[in-house]
């Protein structure tokens, strides 16, 4: 079991999110892993990275919504009603060598923990409009995990040569911004909070990573750090509108 | 390209160098096991020809599966050229990865570390660790 360090952050803004999640991606090149959940202080789109920004005006109950580009691929998420993970991790750590297994880690457990919650969760199998979609939700690729057919949780990946960042959201209700998803709620009546579904999932993922999770805070560097990174990437239009 | 012929980053980037009126020119791209491990390729981010480029530094991206990963220069020099087909033809990885899928032609500017680049025996002993 190797050691890995646990944030369970309070709901920000997109721009403040994607800065966290890189700044502890640059930490992991140097060695160090973290798991992190979060939420979203208001309804935020974020692009996948080679997406086009002027692409989301083909989705327009969005279109009033803050939007801030990933660092990480795969298709728009609209974050409104979802928790969110993000997992950086050295790329010297065997579950970092292979995406699929990294993918795999996170939507595996979820699934058995969704499980012990009522909610029947399936691993997808058959690719679906894998990459002709504006939201990532309406794309299935094998991996993601799908309930009554509809995508509840899916992950992209930035991959540098000394560390990896996965980030993925699982939508416990369907948001006014993005009303063609169905969440959890939507779909099984069960009304899970985030709170919940973390404190299950955790050992399940302690299991599948060979972590122990030490909880934890930001540093004040990383903090330092993060601002820069919010300010001159993911806060400015030359980063957003890039595409 | 003969992968005999070929140096290789660890990152698994390949660059075949070949003498001119100028000095030496590298021809760049990604290797076969990378190809193979990145699966279905989706997109990918060029350098802009003129750019400047350090050894190791990222000079672009690609997208495979919803994974973004970063490709980094085994030389240091400038961009003299980019494969700009590669854009709406990534299949080309997959069937020419030697060949029609190189990615930049760069004009080598500081030879050191090149001697540090793998032959194809130790990078396919590399890639046989990673597999």
């Amino acid at each position: 079991m190797t050691e890995c360090r646990l944030l369970n952050d309070a709901p920000s803004s997109g721009c403040w999110n994607m800065a966290v999640d890189q700044v502890l991606l640059e930490n992991a090149s140097a060695g160090r892993s973290t798991l992190r959940f979060y939420q979203w202080e208001s309804p935020t789109l974020s692009l996948g990275y080679f997406q086009h920004y002027s692409d989301r005006q083909q989705h327009s109950t969005s279109l009033s919504c803050p939007c801030v580009r990933r660092a990480s691929g795969g298709g728009a998420i609209l974050h409104d009603y979802e928790l969110t993970y993000s997992y950086a991790t050295p790329s010297e750590s065997r579950v970092a060598e292979q995406q699929a297994e990294l993918y795999d880690a996170f939507h595996e457990s979820l699934i058995n923990v969704l499980k012990d919650f009522g909610v029947d969760a399936i691993r997808c199998e058959t690719p679906q409009n894998a990459k002709s979609k504006f939201l990532c939700f309406q794309r299935h690729t094998i991996g993601d995990v799908l309930l009554d057919n509809h995508k509840i949780t899916g992950s992209a990946q930035r991959r540098f040569q000394q560390g990896t960042l996965q980030h993925g959201s699982i939508l416990l209700r369907q948001s006014t911004a993005a009303p063609e998803l169905p969440g959890i709620y939507e779909l099984t009546g069960i009304d899970l909070t985030a709170e919940a579904l973390i404190q299950a999932w955790l050992p399940r993922l302690s299991s599948k990573l060979q972590s122990d999770f030490v909880g934890a805070q930001l540093s004040s560097n990383e903090a330092e750090r993060i601002k820069i990174v919010r300010q001159d990437k993911f806060g400015s239009h030359r980063w957003n509108q890039k595409k | 390209m003969n992968p005999a012929d070929l140096k290789f980053n660890k990152t698994h980037e390949w660059v075949h160098l070949e003498a001119s009126e100028d000095g030496k020119i590298a021809t760049i791209g990604i290797s076969q096991f990378a190809v193979e491990q990145l699966t279905d390729l989706v997109y990918i981010g060029l350098p802009e020809v003129g750019r400047t480029l350090a050894a190791g530094e990222s000079f672009g991206e690609i997208e495979s599966v919803k994974a973004v990963s970063d490709l980094y220069s085994p030389v240091s020099g400038d961009v003299l050229e980019v494969n700009s087909t590669l854009s709406d033809n990534l299949e080309v990885f997959s069937e020419d990865p030697y060949g029609a899928g190189w990615i930049m032609k760069v004009k080598v500017t500081d030879e050191s570390g090149i001697d540090q680049l793998l032959d194809e025996a130790t990078y396919a002993k590399q890639c046989a660790e990673e597999g």
